[in-house]
């Protein structure tokens, strides 16, 4: 697959499941790889990004089995974004799909 | 490749970043494979799936250098005094070079062009407006000692002080053309990085 919008497409799915609940990263990855193929090296420095770009908030939360887990939190920047982005993909695919089912008209 | 092996290797490519940042990435591929192992999977292949250790380290590296050229450029555009801002953008241009090879070409270039035109300017704005300011000394040193007058003094006078005139709207011009190209500068390294971004991804 195309790796530049696969890359764009893992950002968006990793924001619209944080804006649901606080996750931490392998939870991310499997969540995601259930339905879509990732390189799951991919996946870290994406979370490291919208950390940096303040989208996410990190802590640690004690685990049972071991050493504490990094969750990450959205913020409120975030959550505006991720709107915008979530609608702008909505009329993307709908624009797509029209296309693909043969329509040409507007 | 073990998990150990994974962790040192990555260890060593990512030398020269801050040790907090370094510790703060190790960290978590640790839990990474920790929480995959805990689903079940090997540590071979939770290990094998994350990527070779150098194509990790050369992404991360990458996003950071962008990170810490956007910090820089937004810091130069801040700045308030025009000196202050022309050494932020040294800064910047500095940090955007190291991004990628073609921004030798791309940046440091044109860069080195526009600088030594700036520079041509203030040079020749300062020597007039002091050229000016000498002569006058000179002239007015000349009078005391040989006092005079006639139509000849009041039009060397008035040549002094067009000249002075001209040195100094030149010295504005050139402080309006050096914010000028400061905002030019900082421009077009904002969309070099947005380029630089959009082909890595």
């Amino acid at each position: 697959m195309n790796t530049q919008f696969n890359k764009g497409v893992i950002e968006m799915c990793v924001l619209a499941l944080v804006s649901q609940r606080d996750y931490y990263g392998y939870e991310l990855v499997e969540t995601i790889s259930k339905r879509i193929e990732i390189s799951e090296g991919t996946i870290y420095p994406i979370l490291r990004r919208l950390t940096v770009e303040k989208y996410f908030e990190t802590y640690l939360t004690e685990s049972s089995e071991g050493p504490p887990r990094k969750y990450y939190r959205m913020t409120d920047l975030g959550r505006q974004e991720t709107k915008k982005l979530l609608l702008s993909w909505q009329k993307f695919s709908e624009d797509v799909n029209f296309i693909i089912k043969g329509g040409s008209s507007t | 490749m073990t998990q150990k092996e994974f962790i040192f290797q990555l260890r060593l490519q990512l030398a020269g970043l801050p040790t907090a940042e370094v510790d703060d990435i190790i960290r978590d591929q640790e839990e990474f494979i920790r929480d995959a192992c805990a689903a079940g999977r090997t540590e071979e292949s939770v290990v094998a799936a994350l990527g070779t250790p150098a194509d990790l380290a050369r992404n991360l590296k990458a996003e950071i250098k962008i990170e810490n050229a956007e910090e820089k450029i937004f810091k130069a555009t801040e700045e308030k005094h025009l000196s202050e801002q022309m050494k932020g953008v040294f800064g910047a241009v500095g940090a955007v070079l190291v991004l990628a090879p073609f921004n030798l070409i791309f940046v440091l270039g044109p860069f080195t062009a526009l600088m030594g035109v700036l520079f041509g300017g203030w040079v020749t704005a300062v020597t007039l407006a002091l050229v000016a300011i000498v002569l006058m000394i000179v002239f007015f040193g000349y009078l005391v000692f040989v006092p005079g007058g006639g139509i000849l003094y009041i039009a060397m006078l008035f040549g002094f002080l067009a000249l002075l005139a001209a040195g100094c709207f030149m010295l504005g011009l050139m402080y309006m053309v050096t914010q000028f190209v400061v905002k030019m500068i900082l421009g077009y390294l904002r969309w070099n990085i947005s380029f630089i971004k959009k082909n890595l991804e």
